[in-house]
């Protein structure tokens, strides 16, 4: 609709009492069924320049009114109202609640709303009561309109009995079918997991065709799979050696050689050197690791690896061996043993 | 509001399919390559500090991680919980999601890699036929890897089937949040994510992935204190014996982990803060505001990353 009950009446939000008053005057001679040829156009116009008269007029509503639109010549709405209300000038309108009670809300009585951000459902509380429906124009996904209307046996296209405003939205409102708008959440799932299902299946379909896809053209052909396989079986052979030969030579742990084989940390030709002062021993070059033993100033301990980025040495003092910063060493030396070999 | 009473609300949102592709873009960029990705250069560090054994070469995108089971079923709940995450952002966005959408949008996200890996070799086989044999060799390699290994494969299918479940099910918490009467974040002004207009995301997400290290350094340290604590305590004190020597370490972790835990608690009230600012609750002139969003987005984390080890 895009206008407020100030624009309807072609006045400034700023007007005083007299001058609302002489504009619903206005208006009423405007639109009065004596003047108009078309009897049920002006009854329904009269019957909303009588309801926005009676909220303009009436100073409470009216700043309630005044709170719910913005003034900056947008129009924007304020969507803050998370518990506001608004009024409706239906003629007469039923709700039916969950059990199956009808209530009747008669013109002008004050339905109290809670409006989601997308105002796709609106919640209405009258008499302390809360009933939800769906009023709202743009209320459905297209497709969810169909399964819906189908599954009420709704006809959307059937003449609204009335409008109403909720800021500056518009809201129709059906008042026979009120009922048929009531579906339960298993009804709607039911709708919802045969979308689901359908979705579920294509799905699967184009995964299948895409995992096809990914197998036919990436697919190792037998000589390549026949290569790939030699290699990674040379490559164990010689990998288990390997990790064998550093467990034996420098009680590297499994994870020590995973950082010797990608070169992280250096093997070290085994030289000795002494400690500095009491120092902890740790079961990883950083000090996140955790604490495995301790080695007093002076004794001797072995150099076996080191991490130059961390610049830690991995020592082995008696049957103890882990972590020591290189601060703790005195003068320690680490000869790749590997280029040494070489 | 008890609403259990009720009949539920009928409708869906009609957002249209571009409205909901710009919302899984924004869950997954926020998901995946902020946070997931600030979960994955932690386990980097801490793997070149040498406390995964994955050698120096390792790359926390890898589908496998090593060859030992408990590194691949931490991979697997870090995969989950990004996945969750995704889940969670795009329910909370999209607000109310059908199941229908929650299949294909998980599915997007699950193999949003493959349909690039596609895409892409269909563009080398076109653009670039030179190097479609190597490319081609290369994705054969991988495949090979994981087809060959019956570790392997399991590990990648058991990460897939957890990606799909955690992202279906967090979805739906992701739509209850936003839909509970009593939650009034992001209900006052369109485009908000924890009240920030969407277009400060553009920047904040190098604050973001920067403070969860920080973050994630805390969680780290006090399992580390806690495991240091058991190991060194001094349990011939309680029955009044010597003490021992072992105090050092002990010391070092309770002084690493009061650190981290001063550092963490700032960060936490600077980030609340600066949502604050971003979202307009401080009265302050913009020069201010801009001062300070620089200030804690940028400036901070550059200093703690130059001038400390806290984020790595």
């Amino acid at each position: 609709m895009g206008n407020t009950y100030y624009d309807i009446f072609e006045i400034s939000h700023t007007a005083t009492a007299e001058e609302i008053k002489l504009a619903y005057r206005k208006m009423a001679l405007k639109f009065h069924p004596d003047r108009n040829q078309d009897k049920e156009f002006s009854d329904s116009k009269m019957k909303e320049i009588n309801f926005i008269y009676s909220i303009l007029s009436n100073p409470e509503k009216k700043k309630w009114y005044d709170s719910t639109i913005s003034f900056d010549g947008t129009y924007e709405e304020k969507q803050n109202y998370s518990y506001s209300y608004n009024h409706i000038f239906c003629d007469e309108l039923f709700v039916t609640d969950s059990k199956g009670r009808h209530s009747k809300l008669k013109v002008g009585d004050t339905i109290y709303y809670l409006v989601e951000i997308d105002k796709s459902i609106i919640t209405w509380k009258y008499k302390g009561k809360e009933y939800f429906d769906v009023v709202v124009k743009n209320i459905f996904d297209p497709e969810c309109k169909d399964d819906f209307a189908k599954a009420v046996k709704f006809d959307f296209n059937k003449t609204p009995l009335c409008t109403a405003h909720w800021g500056n939205s518009e809201m129709i409102i059906y008042k026979e079918d009120f009922e048929s708008f009531w579906i339960s959440q298993e009804s709607y799932s039911i709708l919802d997991k045969r979308k689901g299902l359908f979705s579920a299946i294509l799905i699967l379909c184009l995964l299948v065709l895409g995992g096809y896809y990914f197998y036919s053209k990436f697919k190792p052909t037998s000589e390549q799979q026949e290569f790939l396989k030699s290699k990674s079986e040379l490559n164990a052979k010689y990998l288990e050696e390997e990790k064998k030969y550093y467990k034996d030579e420098f009680f590297a742990t499994d994870a020590e050689i995973s950082y010797i084989l990608s070169e992280y940390y250096t093997v070290c030709t085994k030289e000795r050197t002494k400690i500095k002062r009491d120092t902890d021993i740790s079961n990883i070059p950083d000090k996140l690791g955790l604490v495995i033993g301790a080695v007093s100033e002076g004794e001797e301990v072995t150099v076996l690896l080191y991490c130059s980025t961390l610049d830690g040495y991995k020592i082995k003092y008696k049957n103890l061996t882990g972590w020591v910063g290189a601060s703790r060493l005195e003068n320690p030396v680490c000869k790749d043993e590997n280029k040494e070999n070489e | 509001m008890d609403t259990s009473h009720i009949l539920k609300p009928t409708a869906t949102v009609s957002y249209s399919i571009f409205s909901k592709l710009k919302r899984f873009l924004a869950a997954a960029i926020l998901a995946d390559w902020v946070l997931g990705n600030a979960v994955n250069v932690f386990i980097q560090n801490l793997n070149q500090k040498g406390l995964l054994g994955l050698g120096s070469d390792f790359q926390a995108s890898y589908m496998i991680w090593g060859e030992t089971v408990w590194l691949n079923i931490l991979h697997i709940l870090i995969l989950a919980f990004t996945a969750g995450l995704f889940g969670f952002i795009f329910g909370y966005l999209s607000r109310r999601i059908s199941l229908s959408d929650k299949i294909i949008f998980t599915t997007l996200y699950v193999f949003i890699r493959f349909l690039f890996l596609g895409l892409f070799s269909v563009v080398i086989d076109n653009f670039f036929p030179n190097y479609s044999a190597n490319f081609n060799n290369l994705i054969s390699e991988a495949f090979f890897a994981i087809s060959s290994s019956v570790f392997n494969a399991t590990f990648v299918i058991l990460s897939y089937i957890a990606m799909f479940a955690s992202s279906i099910y967090f979805m739906k918490s992701g739509a209850n949040v936003i839909n509970d009467p009593y939650y009034t974040t992001d209900k006052s002004v369109n485009g908000t994510l924890l009240d920030i207009k969407w277009y400060h995301y553009f920047w904040l997400f190098i604050p973001i992935s920067f403070y969860s290290q920080i973050i994630l350094n805390l969680i780290y340290k006090i399992g580390h204190t806690i495991v240091t604590l058991i190991q060194n305590f001094k349990w011939t004190t309680i029955f009044g014996g010597s003490d021992g020597d072992k105090g050092n370490a002990l010391d070092v972790a309770w002084g690493g982990l009061f650190f981290i835990v001063l550092i963490a608690s700032l960060v936490i009230y600077l980030m609340d803060y600066l949502r604050k600012v971003l979202i307009g609750e401080t009265d302050q002139h913009w020069a201010v505001k801009t001062l300070i969003a620089i200030g804690i987005g940028l400036v901070v984390p550059f200093l703690i990353l130059w001038f400390t080890s806290l984020a790595g």
